[in-house]
């Protein structure tokens, strides 16, 4: 959890922006309310729709002040339900450039994205290449190039998939990797959550809290590189609630820190 | 050393960095988005940099041998006509293309102006504000808001009133508030950004570098970009503190190309609206003879000629008189 800002009341709601079916949201907002604190869930396509007003370092929507966000939809989703069709893709630039704004005021935020993540169409090799900054092994990749069939293909836009033939390769500037099996873990408030826990993969998920992430996703194959990360991960049923019990502590603390 | 011109063959800026590279006897090399992986692709080293261009004709170009990249991208890249009929896929195609491309101009070691994982604040007005701010810059007082009443009030707090723009790194045509805003405000609207009105005049500021160049812009228009044949340009010499504050936060984005949009008040206190990652400069450099293209070739490596007294793109515009640049897209 990021900084907190000490003169801010902490009257209002912690705001979720969630695609439907989120079963990690409903978790979360049910133990932050657990522990006295309101929230107000707000479906990603009508997030343009609701009424904003955003002054100074005070954010109130529909009236109520804001004094958390959790944002759990992607950062390309259609976000003005009730608009034209034609208005819509000037409408989710709108959406998209204010809630980022929003992200960086000190309130607690599940994960405070800055504007290259935001932006970027593709989030895991940003990640990638911060961790080679720090030094983290990462999977080796091979760019533009394919074809044998003995490696595995990772989309700019996420997930895997064997590796195309040569031609394709080349045409979609694929990155592939060595094959190998590959395992999901969950970073979470700087720990590793799931089956492994090296030391690379301990010091990646310090790195990501140190980046304002509270939680992402990483896969990382048998050599504890890291090959992918999301910081908008689906979570395992089974991961819900230690993960959801953990970030609604970081909430409850920050938001009692500001009464 | 050859300069790479990569993304959009049809940019104005692209075109004339490029002529310019030529006119000093550097090797241009056209990299078109719509003809990569077709036409050209690269290939990656060992430690996944791309350390090789190679053609379908059987050439290739070693990253040695580039002095540097420029870089102009249309937000809508062409896709090859043989894919025409698969229109579900299109926009995934593109997708994977466009962003292979930026992996080779983020990853191949060779100065690129600009690096499109550079600047990416600008995507967002609230964000960049803030980050300005923070930098130590004064950034004029704003809301976002779709509330009309919450509009009305800020507007009504400032005796010059109040201009509104997208918050979004979408070109929009900056207006003062008025009636008709607040009317469709209470039609209910996506929120806009509505900032204090600044009295005085506009400053462009483009680094290249280390260098910076500073363009005064005198205007009755509020948003000057819309007016041309009212607007005068003058080459100026910026505060050294203005000057040094740009040229760190350009470094601290890694862009090596900036665009600084200031508005200077009648007590001539500069007050920074927004820096872009992809300025045109044109325009600028016609109108004040200042050669901010051949400071984009000094960057890239291609090595210097002896510089005529005045920017090319000025004795042109001013061979062509009237000088106009309305076809110029100024972001």
């Amino acid at each position: 959890m990021a900084e907190v800002i000490r003169d801010q009341p902490v009257d209002g709601s912690v705001v979720f922006v969630h695609e439907d079916g989120d079963v990690f949201v409903d978790a979360l907002a049910e133990r932050i309310e657990a522990r006295g604190h309101s929230t107000r869930k707000i479906r990603a396509c009508e997030v343009a729709s609701v009424s904003f007003r955003w002054e100074e370092r005070r954010v109130q929507i529909d009236g109520e002040q804001v004094s958390g966000l959790v944002f759990r939809a992607s950062p390309d989703a259609d976000f003005g339900l009730e608009f034209e069709e034609a208005d819509v893709d000037f409408v989710n630039a709108e959406v998209k450039a204010i809630w980022l704004g929003l992200m960086q005021l000190p309130l607690p935020v599940l994960n405070r994205l800055d504007a290259e993540v935001w932006y970027s169409m593709s989030e895991w090799p940003v990640w990638r290449r911060r961790f080679v900054d720090c030094g983290i092994p990462v999977a080796p990749l091979v760019v533009g190039s394919g074809g044998r069939g003995e490696r595995t293909w990772l989309p700019w836009g996420g997930g895997k998939l064997p590796e195309p033939d040569a031609v394709s390769a080349r045409a979609l500037s694929c990155a592939t990797t060595g094959a190998g099996e590959i395992e999901q873990v969950v970073f979470c408030e700087g720990e590793v959550l799931g089956h492994r826990s090296g030391h690379a993969l301990s010091r990646a998920a310090r790195a990501a809290k140190s980046w304002g992430i509270t939680l992402m996703g990483v896969a990382v194959n048998v050599r504890d590189e890291i090959v992918m990360a999301t910081s908008f991960p689906g979570l395992d049923e089974t991961l819900i609630p230690a993960v959801s019990d953990r970030v609604a502590g970081r909430f409850d603390e920050a938001l009692i820190s500001r009464r | 050393m050859k300069l790479l011109l990569v993304g959009d063959d049809r940019d104005l800026s692209a075109a004339y960095v490029g002529w310019l590279a030529r006119a000093r006897g550097a090797e241009t090399v056209v990299l078109a988005e719509d003809r990569f992986g077709l036409d050209w692709w690269f290939e990656t080293d060992e430690l996944s940099r791309p350390h090789e261009l190679v053609f379908a004709e059987e050439a290739s170009i070693a990253v040695e041998e580039i002095g540097g990249v420029f870089v102009r991208l249309n937000p809508n890249p062409a896709v090859p006509s043989h894919l025409d009929h698969l229109t579900d896929v299109i926009p995934i195609f593109v997708a994977e293309r466009r962003y292979g491309l930026h992996y080779l101009l983020d990853h191949i070691d060779v100065p690129v102006v600009n690096r499109p994982s550079s600047g990416r604040s600008n995507g967002s007005k609230p964000f960049q504000m803030d980050a300005l701010q923070r930098f130590g810059f004064r950034v004029p007082d704003w809301i976002v808001s779709n509330d009309a009443s919450a509009v009305a009030s800020f507007a009504q707090g400032w005796r010059e009133g109040a201009i509104y723009k997208s918050p979004s790194g979408l070109r929009s045509h900056v207006k003062r508030v008025d009636e008709v805003l607040l009317q469709r405000l209470g039609n209910s609207t996506s929120p806009v950004l509505v900032q204090r009105f600044i009295p005085g005049h506009d400053v462009r500021l483009h680094v290249v570098g280390s260098r910076c160049f500073a363009t005064a812009i005198r205007s009755p228009a509020v948003d000057y970009r819309f007016e041309p044949d009212s607007t005068v340009y003058e080459g100026i010499q910026a505060p050294p503190e203005i000057e040094e504050a740009c040229r760190a936060f350009t470094k601290l984005d890694g862009l090596a190309l900036s665009g600084f949009d200031f508005r200077v008040d009648l007590d001539g206190n500069w007050l920074c609206l927004e820096m872009n990652p992809v300025p045109t400069f044109l325009p600028y450099e016609a109108a004040t003879g200042r050669r901010i293209g051949d400071a984009v070739l000094d960057l890239c490596g291609v090595p210097p000629l002896c510089h005529d007294r005045i920017s090319p793109l000025t004795a042109a515009a001013q061979e062509a008189q009237p000088a106009s640049f309305d076809g110029a897209v100024m972001a």
